[in-house]
């Protein structure tokens, strides 16, 4: 993939040649984001901190945050490289 | 504060407790995980890495609803959900870090280390202890006893779906690969034979062995080899069983170390 591909992979935007590891990443992101807003508008219902529905959902983004961060990493390190 | 667990157990149910509308719900679940590997396994991984996302999504969400109505004793079905969701999210993290981005000895560590947040996290939210989770020793003759069920369990695998699964992990350095498989098939075993045993058995009691067999068989239908598929299984019932009577995955995770390294290194069994 060219740099440009992976920048805009990092960016969220359309991968430049369309490979599916990317198109894959993007899905992991918006998932993670989807994940974040549900977490968030949760809290927002409650008065209190956190309730079990809050709790649950960070089974997965912990998980999704942590890969997130990898998937920056390797393509930072590709691109630099 | 926030608190790290949610009190109080649910009461374990027999099969015949459990209400249709449960099985139903989770078939449905199994369905939609059989569905996105099928996906995968057909050359599409970004459509099958979006039905994980949802399907995770789902589950959560589901979980979380039951959670919050149930108050004080969640009840099976909430924890078994909580459970269920490790699967898309072994799932979409495994699609995500694929072999493109980083060589595959990393790409099978760091998934197990994923998944193992995962688990851990379950496991804090549901209060379960480790010795629930079959995290102990056991008797070692025992142990021993289940750990080379993976010698033939391995030649089965072999046999069936040897050969196209592993791709990936050809020409990966042994000193690399062992440590890696070594701990994918730990995290695997805490992850079905634990959290998923302990949760299904107390949704459906020794039908939870079937249903947490069956989800680690669809875990591999990503792979496209149906035979690989059969075979994990035959490997998944055994080990359940192994577990159940056992109490401990030590001698599980030995035999998924057992065919998980013959399927990485040994060549498929030429038959005829």
């Amino acid at each position: 993939m060219s740099p440009l591909g992976d920048l805009l992979a990092l960016a969220g935007g359309p991968p430049a040649t369309g490979e599916a590891p990317t198109g894959v990443a993007v899905v992991l992101i918006g998932v993670l984001v989807v994940l974040l807003v549900e977490q968030d508008i949760l809290r927002a219902a409650r008065a209190a901190r956190g309730g079990p529905a809050v709790r649950v959902l960070s089974i997965a983004v912990v998980p999704l945050l942590l890969a997130f961060a990898v998937i920056v990493v390797v393509q930072l390190a590709t691109i630099l490289g | 504060m926030e608190s790290a667990t949610i009190a109080g157990r649910a009461q374990p149910l027999s099969a015949r407790e459990t209400p249709a509308s449960t099985l139903l719900t989770l078939l449905g679940y199994l369905a939609a995980l059989v569905a996105m590997g099928v996906l995968a396994a057909a050359g599409a991984p970004t459509a099958a890495a979006i039905g994980h996302g949802v399907l995770l999504v789902v589950i959560l969400t589901h979980a979380g609803a039951r959670l919050e109505k149930a108050k004080q004793v969640p009840d099976a079905l909430a924890r078994g959900l909580c459970g269920l969701a490790l699967v898309p999210l072994l799932g979409l993290v495994g699609t995500a870090l694929t072999s493109d981005l980083l060589p595959a000895p990393a790409h099978v560590v760091l998934v197990a280390l994923f998944a193992l947040v995962g688990a851990v996290l379950v496991a804090r939210i549901l209060d379960l202890t480790p010795a629930e989770l079959g995290v102990r020793r056991g008797r070692l003759p025992v142990q021993l006893g289940v750990g080379l069920t993976g010698i033939p369990l391995g030649l089965l695998a072999l046999v069936l779906g040897g050969g196209r699964a592993f791709e990936p992990l050809a020409g990966s350095s042994p000193i690399l690969l062992v440590p890696a498989i070594l701990l994918a098939a730990a995290v695997q075993e805490l992850v079905f034979r634990g959290v998923l045993a302990t949760t299904f058995a107390a949704l459906f009691g020794r039908a939870g062995i079937v249903c947490t067999s069956a989800l680690f068989a669809v875990a591999a239908v990503g792979t496209g080899s149906v035979g690989l598929v059969v075979a994990l299984l035959v490997c998944g019932l055994v080990w359940a069983w192994a577990r159940e009577r056992t109490g401990s995955i030590a001698g599980t995770t030995v035999a998924h170390a057992l065919v998980a390294g013959g399927l990485a290194f040994l060549p498929p069994p030429a038959l005829g």
